[in-house]
């Protein structure tokens, strides 16, 4: 499908709700970052050393209630990162609701699994300025097996016991990857949840197939197995994921990623460190410590200030001259500072 | 002397009064509705998206007030026992992910009132100083 197909589609149902002129609602989010590093060296293609505006990215959300049971709901999405701000659909489904306990979604999906995977661009969300990148990349290690949305369908199962919402989230699709010939198939997976007040845990595992012709994971099957939890006990906050990555064919692959984030709630501040890593049995890895602090400006905006600490390991398979942790170069230093600063908005 | 110390007392135990009944909150719905009754922790939830309807299964439709009043930072800190910031990050998390958007909101009490005596299925919270014939308070918030 075309990048324009799916959101005229929707447009298109959306605007002609038929007798139900259902009514459109907007939201949005943005984020302004600005991040540079202290030698010589481009981390994850978008910092470097001279500094770059590129992480900054921009969504648009519209949902209508079409009928009683039936919602669509889409989001359109920017980045500095990807091709100068090209606008392209983020996520686009249909919901289904058929009753308290069951919600069915069909379309354009975002994938479900850890924490903050669903919400990952949306900064004000979080307490980073982008989520521990040695969890969340790209790179093949990544606890995520996209970021791509995947084309198919999933069920939202609600329970409540006692104070605890419990959530069975099963999915499955596609994924067609971007400006690639590659795609990911028998894409299926599913994320159990406990929330109340103050805790959300979570499990998943998710697997799909890659179909990359030339690429070494061609044809290799990729499972992920994911722990979380996030808790807000009073004004103390905590993240902690960690997640373990195979591949079928590829032992040297095997992953283990992992992160625990501190923070605590002065009023309107929360200071917070964190410590991230990924270990790959190949020795490729990364660890890092993010010292920052979010300000909330008044409920819809932050400002966010974060000093980086990176310790890059690099990766034998792709030589001296390539990748080292997350860089797409060898950087000049073994340990490797970057200061970024952010301004999140949604309205 | 005395009685100006009794005077005092009696002026300063008034004031704290008055703040007091001020404060409080009344969470009302449409009289025609069935519900007379509902708990702190059902409007907490409701609020938060997390259900459509009370514990009884009567389906009911939160409406909020716009950024920026008192009374919803109050009710907020008092039945949901968070902050309104706090609050916006939690449905920033749920709105761009998908799972559901705040409640729909109106600028001031007088709005809420009348949103609420004209819709059946409404549920909103007001002064109680506002109470009158047109809604039906279900719960007093001090």
């Amino acid at each position: 499908m075309s990048r324009w197909r799916l959101p005229l589609l929707l447009s298109t149902a959306l605007v002609g709700g038929g007798a139900t002129a259902a009514e459109l609602k907007w939201d949005g989010f943005f984020t302004s970052t600005y991040s540079i590093t202290n030698t010589k060296s481009t981390y994850r293609d978008i910092v470097h050393d001279d500094g770059s505006f590129d992480d900054s990215r921009f969504g648009l959300h519209v949902v209508s209630d079409i009928h009683p049971l039936w919602r669509l709901e889409a989001q359109l999405f920017a980045a500095g990162y990807e091709d100068n701000y090209a606008t392209r659909l983020d996520w686009g489904f249909a919901s289904f609701h058929l009753s308290e306990r069951l919600n069915l979604k069909f379309g354009k999906l975002k994938y479900p699994n850890n924490l903050v995977s669903e919400y990952y661009d949306v900064g004000l969300a979080y307490p980073w300025i982008r989520p521990p990148h040695e969890y969340y990349s790209l790179e093949e290690p990544s606890a995520s097996i996209t970021y791509e949305s995947f084309s198919g369908a999933s069920a939202i199962i609600n329970r409540r016991s006692g104070d605890w919402d419990l959530v069975a989230q099963p999915f499955f699709g596609e994924v067609e990857l971007a400006e690639s010939d590659a795609n990911i198939s028998k894409f299926i997976g599913i994320k159990l949840s406990a929330s109340n007040d103050l805790t959300e845990l979570q499990a998943s595992v998710a697997q799909g197939r890659i179909n990359a012709e030339g690429h070494e994971l061609d044809d290799q099957t990729k499972r992920i197995a994911s722990l979380g939890m996030h808790t807000e006990w009073g004004s103390l906050v905590n993240y902690l994921e960690y997640a373990v990555t195979t591949f079928s064919d590829s032992e040297e692959a095997r992953t283990k990623a992992g992160y625990i984030t501190l923070g605590y709630h002065f009023g309107h501040t929360m200071p917070h460190i964190t410590y991230a890593g990924f270990d790959q049995e190949s020795g490729w890895g990364q660890q890092s410590v993010t010292v920052g602090v979010k300000q909330m400006l008044n409920p819809s905006t932050a400002l966010k200030l974060e000093m980086q600490r990176i310790t890059p390991q690099l990766n034998p398979e792709a030589g001296a001259e390539m990748a080292s942790g997350l860089f797409m170069d060898v950087p000049e230093k073994t340990r490797v500072n970057a200061f970024s600063i952010a301004i999140d908005v949604v309205f | 002397m005395i009685k100006i110390k009794l005077l005092f007392a009696i002026f300063a135990l008034a004031t704290a009064f008055a703040s007091s009944a001020a404060a409080d909150m009344a969470i009302i719905v449409n009289p025609n509705n069935a519900v007379t009754k509902v708990s702190s922790d059902e409007v907490k939830r409701l609020y938060m998206g997390k259900t459509k309807s009370l514990d009884d299964g009567t389906r009911l439709i939160p409406i909020d007030y716009v950024d920026g009043s008192a009374i919803k930072q109050e009710f907020y800190d008092k039945v949901v026992g968070k902050p309104l910031d706090r609050i916006k990050v939690y449905w920033s998390r749920l709105t761009f992910s998908g799972h559901g958007r705040p409640p729909e909101t109106l600028s001031d009490s007088a709005r809420i009132k009348a949103w609420v005596a004209g819709n059946s299925d409404a549920i909103g919270y007001i002064d109680t100083t506002l109470l009158d014939g047109s809604v039906r308070a279900v719960l007093i918030v001090k």
